[in-house]
């Protein structure tokens, strides 16, 4: 019986002139985004696969120069681009793209590509994230709108219902009947989308491609927990409503408030409640921090002089040239572990409470399934700000990597010398830039992703299961007049 | 006639529930917008006074330093403020800072994303470090609740609610038979309703903001700039134009009211959204900016080549070292400075095509994207009030370019003390020379403003006037 | 045409030359010609479909004849849809007002909108009490009203606007019998005051009683056309009938 509704239903959209339209409509605005993205994501990707190669051979052979001196020509660490980004380019154009990895401070990644925008910037690029998250939803309550109150409208639920046709199997039908005409937009998509970054999309990192599979079913999943909920909501509000205008006025409202509206107030709000630092009160702290440290560089300044006077004790010694290491080695070594100290607490901070806003703008998902759908999409996509936040510890981690064995090297390699001897006289070479491993960033694994993840997961389901109860509530419910 | 219809329409208006939801809740995301556009503005300004007095204090102190050197202080070489060139890359710094106008409340346009106050030294700009504002990438990406997302999203969206089926519910609720058979048109009567409506909501959206950024902002009155919030009305009288235009085109379809809803919807879809966002991904694959990646590298090998092309190393005087280690110290950083400015400049010159390119393309980009904006009102409306805030994406690149000019200034000014193997002067320390902002001529944003308001009454005029001229065919018995 | 036809032609409020109407090149109405002098109250008799709603549809100029012209007050309603609307009232057969405001709200609104904004809150509760609708319903809003209620609020409209032509379509549908009797009594009142009526109705007892002309329709062609009191009660019927059946 189901079946048989499903399929008078699906016959009946299929013949629609207004959804054939908008889906081909749909069809064409997805394939074009993935065919853009494609093409941009691989584009991106090789540039960043050889810059990250060059730059290994620029270290390797910047010749014969102090320890230090090669910690302040330092190293550019590139953030490579996920392979899923070429359909959920998430946040990627609003965080920076590379980090400079050098002596004494912890820099931010920089240069985000909104900043280089066009006019238009802010309206966003089209993607194929953005046509599933935005768009579908909307053919969603086109194809669902009049399904009930439309057969009511028109008489021809009276009849069914004369005939001994069960309200519930009638409604799960019509629920058959819309998934089938959805499938019909959506699989095309879905399959040329495939094919299309299958031939354009080539990475040769295989690192990338760990768990690549696993993603997609995972991401297919969330967008189809995500349709079935929306069609849920829009076929309990077609039986619900009194006329199909009001049905369809309904459900753009909910569309509009709840994919347009409650993402900005979130954001708003988690901005208000958990504020966070200017960058001239972080750099404030962040000098304030480090000026604690000994001053390596300056041999007049008073903490210098009294780390100076430390390690002479310590290790029982009248001059720094009798020192068992270099005492400029030691004074780097010392000046890094203040600034750590001082970076984990100023820029961790800072992620920290983005970490925080971001958990508030998911709670904000039960009010609105767009956004725990975005949430999971970017986060499984590898483009959320967890992935930009991961990217940025692992860079500071390899910097902090680096500097401790340039510094070491200077600690053992410049014993008995004075400070510019040490700083100008000695020189190292390729032997020890061979050293520091070249900077290969992983993304997180799925399970660490979705572990991350758990309030939207949860939020999701609340919305699947809940729109569900809802529909089979009303569906025991239908009306077959308007009173 | 068109004033009793007007009348008609508002107890009618006044008698339905939903506008006792929407209008307080369309007046209060009003004033939220304001609010938090002002807020934004103060945060700015609150910012950029801190950069500018940081560079201030700087100065004074490397002056006030000297002065305790010159009255006997003793010192070691590196901390003698004199020296050109460690003042001119690293001790020294010029924060060039763009103050936002009296106006910028009205949108945040890309202020999130571009710096307003930016370091100056010797480095090359695009080589300062972490001068960005500190934001989080999702609430960045997400965009801020300001008064320009209000109007350019949420006004059409009550436009459309309230507009939708002007004519389609008379006919669907039966009373336009009796209103045709009396002695009025049906443009007349339809402009009646539209009037009613363009009043209300267009008047709530003018008066509102206007008074609103007013009152958050009283500077407005004193700075000029009160014929920027003349433009901010007109904008918006010619926006909510072309949707009232709209309405009234879709009414005179004859389709029922459902279907104008549905209609509608996708016109504000297509039209603010979808366009806006095509347009910039054309734009951006029509002429792919080299990524900053590149950029870097460029610079990176361009550093590498001007080093080689001199055979370029550091000196280390082993024999003065010797007599005193500041002796050492000062002569090989005189010689270093003195080889390494040119060899920087002349890399620079090496990696020079890049960056032509990359502006080149990023120039290209930006006008085609400018002319894309004339394919969807909202893109019009949302540039236009990003321009009146000072905050559009020419408004930056324009004070983009007069840092650039004033880098090369301060690069000039250190440059001579440096090849003249000397110091800087104490007069030459007090006047380091100082970036001062200057907004755009004011023909100029008038020029751009004036093609945006002549593309929205453009648009305005052609669903006017395809709506009233399709009325006049329009069948009231129509089977 | 003879000499008193054309004068009677050029009298007439209400006039109608070969107007032809045609839907998806179906003729609806087939040259129609009618005269309907001051005074004259003509009924439009004919099944469902028969083209006495297309008739005063191409009046109103709710619709554009195919050929031919139709004259209100002696001017062409296409050329001229404001100014002949001046001179014509209209009453459907379900009339559908305005359900938020009240009774006196939509007459008043309707009456402005015909010109005449200078009516006195006594003068219109009077048209609504002329046309039948109690003073107490007359506050209430339209949408809790019968649709009797909302009919008498038609009449009290049409009564309003002073017009010299009347256009009736099946107006009585609804009414109850006592409403149905007043309202033929406010007719004939009018057409005493030189008001041309043309009314659509299935309602033949009323024809005979209230019309002076009787007009019967079939498939868009008028078969007949004759003055009520040349005919019987059971005569009218007859004919009806007869025609119908043909």
């Amino acid at each position: 019986m189901i079946w048989i509704i499903a399929r008078k239903e699906f016959t009946e959209t299929v013949r629609d002139g207004r959804f054939l339209l908008t889906g081909f409509v749909v069809f064409f605005l997805f394939i074009s985004a993935i065919g853009v993205g494609a093409i941009r994501y691989t584009e991106d990707q090789a540039m960043r696969q050889d810059a990250t190669a060059e730059e290994r051979e620029l270290w390797l052979n910047q010749g014969k120069k102090g320890p230090h001196a090669a910690g302040h020509y330092g190293v550019y660490a590139f953030k490579p681009a996920t392979p899923l980004a070429f359909f959920d380019p998430g946040y990627n154009d609003y965080t920076g793209t590379l980090q400079y990895l050098e002596a004494h401070r912890e820099n931010q990644a920089s240069f985000k590509p909104a900043t280089d925008g066009t006019a238009l910037q802010r309206f966003g690029d089209l993607s194929g994230a953005m046509v599933l998250q935005l768009l579908i939803p909307l053919l969603i309550f086109l194809l669902c709108f009049g399904m009930v109150t439309g057969e009511r409208e028109d008489g021809t639920l009276r009849q069914l219902m004369s005939i001994g046709v069960a309200r519930s199997k009638l409604i799960w039908g019509k629920a058959a009947g819309a998934g089938l005409a959805l499938s019909a937009v959506v699989l095309p998509c879905v399959l040329i989308g495939a094919v299309l970054a299958a031939v354009f999309i080539k990475v040769d990192d295989p690192h990338l491609m760990i768990g690549f599979p696993t993603k997609l079913v995972v991401i297919t999943l969330v967008y189809v927990v995500f349709f079935i909920t929306l069609t849920a909501i829009a076929l309990s509000v077609s039986i619900r409503a009194k006329s199909s205008a009001a049905a369809l006025t309904t459900l753009l409202a909910f569309w509009i408030v709840t994919a347009l509206l409650v993402p900005r107030i979130a954001s708003d709000l988690s901005k208000v409640i958990y504020d966070l630092p200017s960058s001239f009160e972080l750099a404030e702290a962040v000098q304030k921090g480090r000026a604690e440290g000994p001053h390596a560089h300056s041999p007049n300044h008073p903490n210098h002089k009294a780390f100076k006077k430390k390690m002479l004790e310590k290790y029982n010694v009248e001059r720094v040239e009798d020192l068992p290491f270099s005492f400029l080695g030691l004074a780097l070594e010392e000046d890094e572990k203040v600034g750590y100290e001082v970076f984990d607490r100023t820029y961790g901070h800072v992620r920290r409470t983005f970490v925080k806003q971001n958990q508030l703008h998911e709670i904000f998902g039960l009010l609105s399934p767009f956004i725990a759908v975005k949430t999971l999409s970017n986060a499984i996509a590898g483009t959320d700000v967890y992935h930009s936040n991961d990217f940025s510890k692992s860079a500071e981690a390899y910097r902090r990597q680096m500097v401790t064995i340039l510094n070491e090297d200077i600690k053992k390699k410049a014993v008995g010398m004075s400070k510019y001897e040490s700083t100008w006289g000695y020189k190292a070479n390729k032997s020890l830039w061979e050293q520091i491993p070249p900077f290969d960033y992983d993304p997180p694994p799925l399970a660490t992703v979705l572990g991350h993840n758990k309030l939207p997961i949860f939020i999701l389901i609340i919305w699947l299961v809940g729109s569900l109860a809802l529909l089979s509530y009303s569906a025991r419910r239908v009306k077959t007049v308007n009173q | 006639m068109i004033k009793k219809i007007m009348v008609n329409e508002w107890r009618l208006l006044s008698r339905e529930w939903a506008t006792y939801i929407s209008i307080p809740i369309y007046v209060l995301l009003l004033a939220y917008g304001i609010a938090s556009g002002t807020t934004w503005k103060n945060f700015v300004i609150e910012n950029t006074l801190e950069a500018r007095a940081l560079a201030d204090e700087g100065i004074q102190k490397k002056v006030a330093k000297l002065d305790r050197i010159l009255a006997g202080e003793p010192y070691s070489y590196r901390e003698d403020p004199r020296l050109a060139a460690p003042y001119a890359r690293w001790l020294g710094y010029e924060f060039a800072i763009k103050p936002p106008m009296p106006t910028a409340a009205i949108s945040v346009g890309q202020s999130d994303l571009a710096p307003s106050y930016l370091k100056v030294q010797w480095k090359p700009m695009h080589k300062q470090r972490n001068v960005d504002e500190v934001e989080n990438p999702q609430n960045l990406a997400v965009g801020a609740f300001d008064l320009a997302f209000v109007l350019v999203y949420l006004f059409p969206l009550l436009i459309i609610a309230l507009s939708y089926n002007i004519l389609s519910a008379e006919r669907e609720d039966g009373t336009q038979v009796l209103l045709l058979s009396q002695p009025l048109s049906v443009g007349k009567f339809v402009m009646g309703k539209i009037a009613l409506r363009g009043v209300l909501i267009i008047g709530l959206a003018v008066g509102i903001s206007l008074v609103g950024l007013l009152v958050a902002n009283p500077d407005i009155f004193e700075a000029n700039s009160l014929w920027r919030i003349g433009i901010l009305a007109a904008i918006l009288i010619l926006y909510g134009a072309f949707w009232f235009g709209l309405a009234v085109a879709v009414n005179a379809l004859e389709m029922k009211s459902a279907t104008n809803a549905l209609v509608m919807m996708a016109c504000w879809l297509v039209l603010v959204p979808i366009t806006p966002a095509v347009s910039n991904i054309s734009a951006k694959s029509l002429y792919p900016l080299p990524s900053r990646i590149e950029l870097v590298e460029a610079v990176r090998r361009a550093d590498e080549q001007a080093a080689k092309e001199s055979g370029f190393e550091r000196a280390f005087y082993a024999d003065l070292l010797r007599k005193s280690e500041e002796a050492a110290l000062e002569a090989s950083t005189v010689d270093f400075y003195l080889k390494t400015l040119p060899l920087e400049l002349h890399a620079e010159e090496i990696a020079g095509p890049v960056f032509d390119k990359f502006n080149n393309q990023k120039r290209q980009q930006r006008e085609l994207a400018g002319n894309l904006k004339y394919l969807s009102p909202a893109a019009v409306t949302q540039i236009a009030l990003g321009e009146l805030a000072n905050h559009s994406a020419l408004n930056f690149e324009h004070y983009k370019a007069q840092v650039e000019d004033y880098h090369k200034i301060w690069r000039e000014y250190f440059m001579k003390p440096v090849m003249e193997h000397r110091n800087l002067t104490r007069d030459e320390m007090v006047n380091v020379p100082r970036f001062t902002y200057v907004p755009e001529e004011q023909s100029v944003v008038l020029s751009r403003l004036l093609k945006d308001a002549l593309a929205l009454i453009l648009f305005a005029a052609v669903t006017f006037a395809f709506g009233f001229n399709r009325l006049k065919n329009y069948s009231p018995a129509k089977r | 045409m003879s000499k008193s036809q054309t004068d009677k032609a050029n009298q007439s409020l209400i006039r109608a030359v070969q107007l032809c109407k045609k839907y998806n090149g179906q003729p609806a109405l087939n040259s129609l010609n009618l005269n309907i002098a001051p005074g004259e109250i003509y009924c439009l008799l004919g099944a469902n479909g028969a083209g006495k709603s297309t008739t005063i549809n191409l009046f109103l100029d709710f619709i554009k004849p195919n050929s031919g012209h139709a004259f209100i007050d002696g001017m062409d309603v296409q050329k001229h849809p404001i100014e002949t609307k001046k001179s014509l009232a209209y009453i459907p057969e379900i009339v559908m007002l305005y359900r938020n405001l009240t009774g006196i709200e939509n007459l008043r609104y309707f009456s402005t909108l015909a010109g005449h904004n200078h009516y006195t809150d006594e003068e219109l509760y009077g048209f609504l009490d002329h046309a039948g609708l109690q003073n107490d319903a007359s506050n209430k809003r339209v949408g809790g009203y019968s649709k009797g209620m909302r009919q008498k609020v038609g009449i009290a409209i049409a009564i309003a606007k002073k017009a010299k032509v009347l256009l009736l379509d099946e107006p009585t549908s609804g009414l109850d019998p006592k409403a149905s009797n007043e309202f033929s009594e406010l007719l004939l009142s009018m057409s005493a005051n030189g008001v041309s009526i043309l009314m659509a109705t299935h309602d033949l007892f009323r024809a005979k009683e209230t019309g002076t002309r009787v007009g019967i329709m079939k498939h868009g062609n008028l078969v007949d056309d004759l003055h009520t009191e040349d005919i019987g009660h059971a005569d009218l019927e007859a004919l009806y009938l007869k025609h119908m059946h043909d």
